[in-house]
């Protein structure tokens, strides 16, 4: 209690600034009077009394110190003199101080904005109650490890499974389809459709922004009255954001002409992205409802894989406990249920592995790159104190020999830190809320297209990147700290007070800040190599050949119509201005959307195969490949005469021919397919025979390694879906709204669910490269800025340092041109160590970087050529300076200075 | 007479010394009503048989403290010789204070005299 009234009296005094130097005064004085008296009744002279009296009294400045430090709170007054007295020298240096905070602020500003980017696009975790109980489920196969389940496996599982938990099972499953609206004019519109588990929104702990979202309570009358949740930026988009929308209904197409209702239940929040972040769908249906409405044989077929699979861990569960069990219920399934099951299994791994995975190498490289920035601006900071501790070197001995601590030096030089650090936070936030805005617009993630269904993609700056930027502005803090720690623990009385600091230490130039200059060079040259790396690989996405023409191609996607319309379409499309060819495939290559579709083949060539072989294929209309310019390397493309009524004829890719017939002809092969078609019923093959070998085209990402590919005619294959392709003279995508009118005007259900071309869609599929190519630019460039400053001070300062020995050499004759080149040679010695240094880096990105190129090597001849004329233009340049200074330097002036 | 610069005021720790100290100055406080700051002192110095000094240093803080813990209370005042001279007086709570840290001494000293009156065959 007392110890309380104390410490309230002292903060008090502390607040209102009281101090009680007057009633000490008054009191001290009464004290040296009445010692005074005191001495002069004992005999002394009035003079010598005083005297006397003043001894026994002591130092008075003593008593007032220790009186003052009962009275208020003499740390923090100290602390705020500090802050005080740093704010004044920071003002004072202003150019230090602007090159300081610039420099780290780019080096905040750059990685918040690097990790606002990662963050969105891969580490965001979902937005679900207790996103860390969240595990994903995949089948595996020999060939794929993230396959998807059918219906029956999935509840198989959930049934089975004890690590989970919530509404049965405590698995969820979710999988992607489309349904059509139509529209008032008689066309139809695409909804990206979810099927999902009643369960889903219960064991995620998904809450609704309006209406209510279904259980498992649910799903018996969901069946016999079919109702959906609509996702956010669709009931913003279609229904215009109406808030009556709860309870209405909604109509859906079933086949052709049939309508059927839906109840809407509800709205979900826009923070609800779930698996993909950039894809956000209409619709959220019950896979009770999607039977009653579509297809039973979705629910019940095993064959049919389309599920992912989603669960929450039990309190007690890891994911590797739930990895075992699941991989044990599939095995066992598949010894049970060897028709439908033989050769699959299951894993678990944990929603944040999951993600880190899709990062990979991307997120690694950029993480790295980032990490690299960042050093470089601590390095030139560290660089810059280390040059000002020289330069304050007297006024440190001064306020040591004046009877200041080493601790009250450290801890002031410690503030002027915290605050270049605190300035640095502030503008380096900004700069990332800066490039958070400008960054979504530069980068390239899904192909334009007509109609566009993913929300546009945003960077958010939420409480964890203001996080990972204050704890980056710490740890740099920590690492600039020590600096002045160890400044304040050397400092020493004498010489600092007795030369000027221009010249002392004029030999001495300690290991470490040469190695600070060598890392920094090291640093640039690594990034150099990169940038060049990936730029060039860029470059060649868009101007390699990849089996896919350059010229402009509209894409028009929609529901696979009978022949004879197919070909009015085709006649349609040819007459459209400006309309070079046109031609039809179930599938187009680079489809953000799926992998490519796939069919079991037999290879009778070659008998060791005993199971049918999964080839992913096309089929293509005669002309298919000629628009879409994949060229024939051997034998021939597809006529009119291979229609249905010649011999099977099919044409396979080069990597094809290569895996399977490297040494002898493939045209005239067999191959075994089941008849895709239907026609003569399930479980028939054909034999079909190479006609002709095609180059290797991406089947869904450009620099993927080739896989073996087929094209087929298209009247073998049924698929549902159809992509029409207009090669145009013009730009394609202005013909787009032409072409998408001239499919309407042979039936209004043709009308397209998505219209792109494919320079768009190879745009897209390079985006990544760009991406990167963007990214590291800007940051090489950066670090590059930084390397220039961080060496120009360098060497500024070493001339600096070095004015006498020069003053001298000039004095015995060295000639200016001498002085120039002994400043370039030292610079050049620096950089040679500096190259080294980065080429290991470099050597070491290079491994990393491999998988991110697109037909050039991490660190060839020409990048590292490159980087290299690039760091000599730009040392030479900013080394002039400093050399100009040191061959001005009077030789009379430098040695009187001292 | 001073002893002051070996005297135990300046061989013992800063606050074991203000402890000792606030005691002392309660105790004179108590037993000679209201005193000035010198008063103080010198009183102190006459009961150690001016043994011990009483650094000004010291005793303002000290006084000060006390004051900031409410357990004196000061004023201004004429002094003996007509002078202006702040006057400390004990308060209640500082009644209280000087009972407890009395208790506490005492008790502290008894123990400190056992130990020091311990011979080998008490343990035996």
């Amino acid at each position: 209690m007392r110890f309380l009234i104390r410490w309230f009296a002292r903060i008090r005094n502390f607040m209102i600034g009281h101090r009680g130097d007057e009633r000490l005064r008054e009191e001290l004085e009464f004290y040296l009077a009445m010692r005074t008296e005191e001495n002069v009744q004992a005999g002394l002279s009035l003079e010598e009394a005083r005297r006397q009296a003043r001894l026994k009294l002591g130092g008075i400045e003593g008593i007032r110190e220790s009186y003052h430090g009962e009275e208020g709170l003499p740390f923090l007054e100290n602390l705020l003199g500090d802050v005080r007295h740093s704010t004044r020298i920071l003002r004072k240096s202003a150019g230090f101080t602007t090159a300081a905070v610039v420099t780290l602020a780019l080096g905040i500003g750059s990685s918040s904005a690097i990790f606002c980017l990662m963050d969105a696009l891969w580490l965001h975790p979902m937005h679900v109650s207790h996103p860390g109980q969240i595990v994903r489920v995949f089948a595996t196969t020999q060939q794929f490890q993230d396959g998807l389940f059918s219906y029956p496996g999935y509840r198989t599982i959930a049934h089975r499974s004890t690590v989970f938990q919530g509404a049965e099972g405590g698995l969820v499953a979710i999988g992607g389809r489309g349904s059509l609206m139509p529209r008032p004019d008689g066309t139809s519109q695409l909804l990206m459709t979810n099927v999902v588990s009643s369960n889903f929104f219960t064991v995620l702990g998904v809450r609704p922004k309006l209406g209510r979202v279904f259980t498992v309570q649910d799903a018996s009358q969901l069946r016999a009255r079919p109702g959906v949740v609509l996702g956010d930026s669709c009931w913003k988009r279609d229904f215009a954001g109406d808030p009556q929308i709860v309870g209405r209904s909604i109509t859906l197409l079933r086949g052709k002409d049939t309508h059927v209702q839906f109840d809407v239940w509800g709205v979900l929040p826009p923070t609800f992205r779930e698996i993909d972040p950039n894809n956000d769908r209409c619709l959220w249906m019950p896979a009770e409802s999607w039977a009653a409405f579509r297809a039973e044989k979705d629910l019940t077929s095993r064959e049919f894989h389309w599920l992912n699979v989603l669960g929450r861990l039990g309190p007690h569960a890891t994911a590797a406990q739930a990895n075992l069990q699941v991989a044990a219920i599939a095995d066992a399934l598949a010894r049970t249920d060897p028709a439908s099951e033989k050769g699959r299994s299951a894993r678990v791994i944990t929603d944040f592995r999951y993600r880190m995975n899709l990062a990979g190498t991307t997120g690694l490289v950029l993480f790295g790159i980032v990490g690299g920035v960042v050093l470089l601006a601590v390095v030139n900071v560290a660089h810059l104190l280390l040059a000002r501790a020289l330069d304050r070197a007297p006024e440190i001995s001064l306020r040591l020999s004046l009877g200041a601590t080493r601790w009250a030096i450290a801890r002031q030089l410690l503030i002027e830190n915290l605050l270049l650090a605190l300035a640095s936070l502030v503008a380096g936030l900004g700069l990332a809320a800066v490039l958070a805005a400008v960054l979504p617009r530069l980068l390239v993630l899904e192909p334009t297209m007509l109609e566009t269904f993913a929300a546009p993609f945003t960077l958010h700056m939420d409480a964890r990147v203001f996080l990972c930027a204050s704890a980056l502005a710490v740890v740099i803090l920590i690492l600039l700290a020590l600096v002045p720690l160890s400044q304040a623990a050397r400092a020493e009385l004498l010489p600092g007070l007795q030369a000027s600091a221009a010249t002392r230490t004029g030999a001495r130039s300690p290991l470490l800040r040469r190695a600070a200059v060598w890392l920094q060079i090291g640093i640039s040259f690594a990034l150099l190599v990169s940038t060049s790396a990936l730029v060039r690989s860029f470059v060649n996405t868009r101007t390699r050949n990849i089996g896919l023409t350059r010229n402009q191609v509209l894409e028009l996607f929609t529901q696979e119509p009978e022949a004879p319309m197919r070909e009015a379409v085709l006649a349609n499309l040819r007459a459209l201005p400006g309309a070079v060819s046109a031609a039809y495939a179930i599938r187009a290559p680079l489809m953000p959307s799926e992998s490519g579709i796939s069919t079991p083949v037999i290879l009778p060539s070659h008998p060791e195969l005993h199971d049918p072989v999964p080839i992913k294929f096309d089929a293509v209309s005669p002309d298919y490949l000629n628009v879409v310019g994949t060229r024939i390397l051997r034998g021939r493309g597809f006529t009119a005469a291979d229609d249905d009524k010649g011999p099977p004829a099919i044409i396979v890719s080069q990597s094809m021919a290569r895996k399977y017939w490297p040494d002898v002809n493939p045209i005239g092969q067999v191959l075994r397919l089941p008849d895709l078609a239907g026609a003569s019923g399930e479980g028939t093959t054909i034999n079909a025979r190479i006609i002709g070998v095609a180059e290797d085209v991406p089947i869904n990402r450009i620099g993927e390694v080739p896989e073996s590919y087929m094209y087929l005619p298209f009247h073998w294959m049924s698929y549902g879906e159809i992509a029409f392709v207009v090669e145009t003279r013009q730009n394609a995508m202005s013909v787009a709204q032409d072409a998408r009118e001239a499919l309407i005007r042979v039936h209004p259900l043709l009308d397209p669910m998505m219209v792109t071309s494919l320079p768009e869609l190879i745009r897209s599929a390079s985006g990544n490269f760009q991406m990167m190519a963007e990214l590291v630019s800007a940051l090489g460039l950066i670090g590059l800025m930084l390397t220039v400053v961080g060496l120009y001070g360098f060497l500024a300062f070493r001339v600096t340092q070095r004015r006498r020995e020069i003053g001298i050499r000039m004095a015995l004759g060295a000639t200016r041109k001498a002085t120039t080149w002994l400043v370039f040679r030292d610079t050049a010695r620096i950089v040679a160590v500096g190259v080294c240094v980065g080429l290991g880096l470099a050597m070491g990105a290079a491994r990393l970087e491999a998988s991110l190129l697109f037909g050039v090597r991490a660190l060839d001849a020409l990048s590292g050529v490159a980087a290299i004329g690039v760091l000599v233009v730009v040392v030479v340049a900013t080394a002039w300076l400093p050399a100009r200074r040191a061959a001005t330097v009077d030789p009379i002036q430098a040695l009187r200075s001292e | 007479m001073d002893l002051g610069e070996s005297g135990l005021g300046m061989k013992l720790k800063k606050d074991v010394q203000q402890g000792t100290l606030a005691l002392m100055v309660l105790k004179t406080l108590d037993v000679l009503g209201p005193l000035h700051g010198y008063g103080i002192a010198r009183r102190i110095e006459q009961i150690s048989g001016e043994v011990l000094f009483v650094n000004q240093g010291t005793l303002y803080p000290v006084l000060l403290r006390l004051e900031q813990e409410g357990a004196v209370a000061s004023d201004w005042g004429p002094s003996e010789n007509n002078r202006r001279a702040r006057f400390y007086r004990l308060t209640r709570g500082g009644h209280k204070l000087l009972e407890a840290e009395k208790r506490n001494w005492e008790q502290t000293a008894a123990i400190i005299a056992r130990f020091f009156d311990l011979k080998a065959e008490d343990l035996s």
